[in-house]
């Protein structure tokens, strides 16, 4: 299998701001890869770099082994679903998703009942004549999904595709997302900040930080093995542990990641911590601990019983959840 | 107990606004009224003043002038529009219809570089810069403009030194060779009134284009180049159609202008007549109020006509 986005050192520079600064890549073919990370870590850049509406300041970018920096976006087999979707209002739907056909000269009845294909793929057959206005943003979303899928691309790219779609419609297209790239086959690359979208989709994630990238792996890599305390912090909000806590308890050196999730609480016998906020989440409650002076996020279940704001609580965890930070 | 509950009004309801402020609650009260205290004086003025007259004008050309006495005869008849129809009026209407029509092909196409420019790289001080040059022609006085380009078109003019010192003198001969759009000179011919008119009006042009295009996302046009389409194709399908509007206002503009403006010709051109010379000609000398009246309905009408027109076309869609 040869890889289907390849960077080469790449760079990107806005003056002196390295909004992309000498990241190596290797996207699979067919693979669902995710870049994760903050507003202006460069994930949204390097994406920009695959469509081809930056280019790169240096190094050198394959498609399907083949450089592709100096080929104008037009020219490349890629395409992108837009944050907020860039649906011609001019045009209908069935227009809009014709669009790459029509600029190839593909003859309008033709063009059009691909169109109407594409639509009825992402479940919006027979809303063709309609304009993209009298859309919902969920409907709206499937059309640009249906307009960039119509031309077969090689890669397909999307820009926070679900961000600005409520909770309950951003699961169920999540879903939507997974079963259309699994039964196309196309190599998806999904640029996001959201870090439950990037675990509960990806094949693959690269966490970007800073214009490099931070860590590369499966969303089981990412979450239970942070190889820096930036991973760590920002997939998850994992507790860090400084260097002389971890020293304290397991005897081990350097620091060490202990996800909510892994903390217990215990009658007796565990470590004590002051409870300094909690709220109620409905299936769990997430506490605000104060473990020997340093700040600690617990998510515990129900049953715990009632704990009061400034009462000691009792603490534990099974050490292999604590996770050390290589190169910290 | 009383007391304590007036002290309490004062913290629900701030008073001491006076006068003013009493006026301003019956405003909040009443929006209508406020409404109606702004719009009538425009409306009056728009209304009655305005439309009044123009309703007037139209009236005078339904009447006709008695060719012996040249008094107007207040008899309703088509008689006068007739008249538009006779060769030499029809002559008239002709050119300044096209005269316009090329006018605004030719500030569309001289515009539009400009405008993109600006809406879509130009920022701070080069947006300034691109406001002040585009305004500034027109802060200066229209005869004093048009004087100006007399001097840069004429035989001793500028231009004709630049030909002579670059040896393309035959070039301009030639150019000026060429029957109806040439003449002695570039002042003297139709070249020079299209010139002196496209440069009058083209900030009308600019400016609307400007704010249309300045509205058009950028990252429509890197849709459309994802999806296939080559630079000239996302003009063509995206950027032209969303700009269409601003393009159809700026034309507005530039051809109605040029439909009625009576100034420009007179100076610079083959001395011909357009349509609002012969509005002037005959609604002063001549006295004939009737035919002025009708010439003044020909650029209203097509004006509508053409508006109809760019509706059809959906040009109002994007809107």
């Amino acid at each position: 299998m040869k890889p289907a986005v390849t960077f080469i050192n790449v760079s990107r520079y806005f003056g002196s701001v390295k909004a992309v600064n000498e990241v190596d890549l290797a996207i699979q073919e067919g693979e669902f890869f995710a870049m994760l990370g903050p507003s202006g870590s460069g994930k949204t850049t390097c994406l920009r770099l695959i469509a081809g509406f930056e280019r790169p300041t240096g190094g050198e970018i394959k498609i399907l082994d083949e450089p592709i920096q100096d080929i104008p976006p037009y020219r490349r087999n890629v395409n992108t679903v837009f944050q907020d979707y860039a649906l011609f209002p001019h045009l209908s739907v069935a227009e809009n998703v014709a669009y790459a056909l029509m600029i190839r000269k593909v003859d309008k009845k033709q063009r059009l009942q691909q169109a109407e294909e594409a639509l009825e793929m992402v479940r919006l057959g027979g809303y063709g004549d309609r304009r993209p206005s009298q859309l919902s943003g969920g409907q709206r979303q499937r059309v640009a999904l249906a307009r960039a899928l119509i031309g077969k691309p090689a890669v397909l790219l999307l820009d926070e595709p679900l961000g600005a779609l409520d909770l309950k419609l951003r699961e169920e297209m999540q879903e939507e997302l997974k079963q259309l790239q699994r039964a196309l086959g196309i190599t998806f690359v999904f640029v996001t900040h959201d870090q439950s979208e990037a675990l509960s989709m990806a094949d693959r994630i690269a966490v970007f930080n800073e214009g490099e990238i931070a860590q590369i792996g499966t969303p089981q890599d990412i979450y239970h093995r942070p190889e820096t305390e930036f991973v760590a912090n920002f997939v998850g909000s994992s507790n860090v542990l400084p260097a002389a806590l971890v020293r304290q308890m397991s005897g081990r050196t350097g620091i060490a990641s202990l996800r909510p999730e892994s903390i217990r609480v215990v009658a007796e016998g565990g470590h004590t911590a002051i409870v300094t906020a909690k709220s109620f989440l409905g299936s769990a409650t997430r506490l605000s601990l104060d473990l020997y002076g340093a700040g600690f996020n617990a998510l515990v279940d129900n049953s715990f019983g009632s704990v009061e704001i400034g009462a000691p609580i009792q603490i534990d965890w099974d050490d292999a959840d604590m996770h050390l930070i290589e190169g910290a | 107990m009383n007391n304590s509950a007036n002290d309490r009004r004062g913290a629900v309801i701030s008073a001491g606004f006076g006068l003013a402020g009493q006026i301003s609650d019956v405003f909040w009260r009443k929006p209508v009224i406020l409404l109606l205290l702004m719009l009538t004086p425009p409306l009056l003025w728009l209304g009655v003043v305005y439309i009044g007259s123009l309703l007037a004008l139209l009236a005078q050309s339904f009447f006709s002038i008695d060719e012996f006495s040249g008094l107007i005869n207040y008899h309703l008849t088509l008689k006068t529009y007739g008249e538009l129809l006779n060769p030499a009026n029809l002559d008239i209407i002709l050119r300044t219809v096209l005269m316009a029509a090329i006018v605004t092909l030719a500030s569309v196409i001289v515009a539009f570089p400009v405008a993109f420019y600006a809406a879509r790289y130009a920022r701070g001080r080069w947006k300034a810069l691109f406001y002040l040059g585009v305004m500034l022609p027109l802060w200066s006085s229209y005869l004093v403009k048009i004087y100006a380009w007399k001097l840069i078109l004429a035989k001793e003019g500028i231009l004709n030194w630049f030909f002579e010192l670059t040896h393309l003198k035959w070039l301009l001969d030639a150019y000026l060779a060429i029957p109806l759009i040439g003449g002695n000179s570039l002042s003297v011919s139709y070249t020079g009134t299209f010139l002196v008119f496209l440069y009058v009006w083209l900030p009308f042009m600019v400016l609307p284009m400007q704010a249309a295009l300045e509205r058009v996302p950028a990252n429509f046009l890197e849709a459309s180049s994802d999806l296939g389409a080559t630079p000239w194709q996302t003009f063509r399908n995206v950027l032209l159609p969303l700009a269409l509007p601003g393009v159809i206002a700026g034309s507005i503009f530039t051809f109605s202008l040029t439909l009625g403006d009576y100034i420009i010709p007179q100076i610079i051109g083959s001395s011909r007549l357009f349509i609002g010379q012969a509005v002037y000609s005959h609604q002063g000398t001549a006295g004939n109020i009737p035919l002025a009246a009708a010439f003044t309905v020909v650029p209203v009408v097509i004006m509508g006509f053409y508006l109809w027109m760019a509706k059809r076309k959906g040009a109002f869609d994007a809107l």
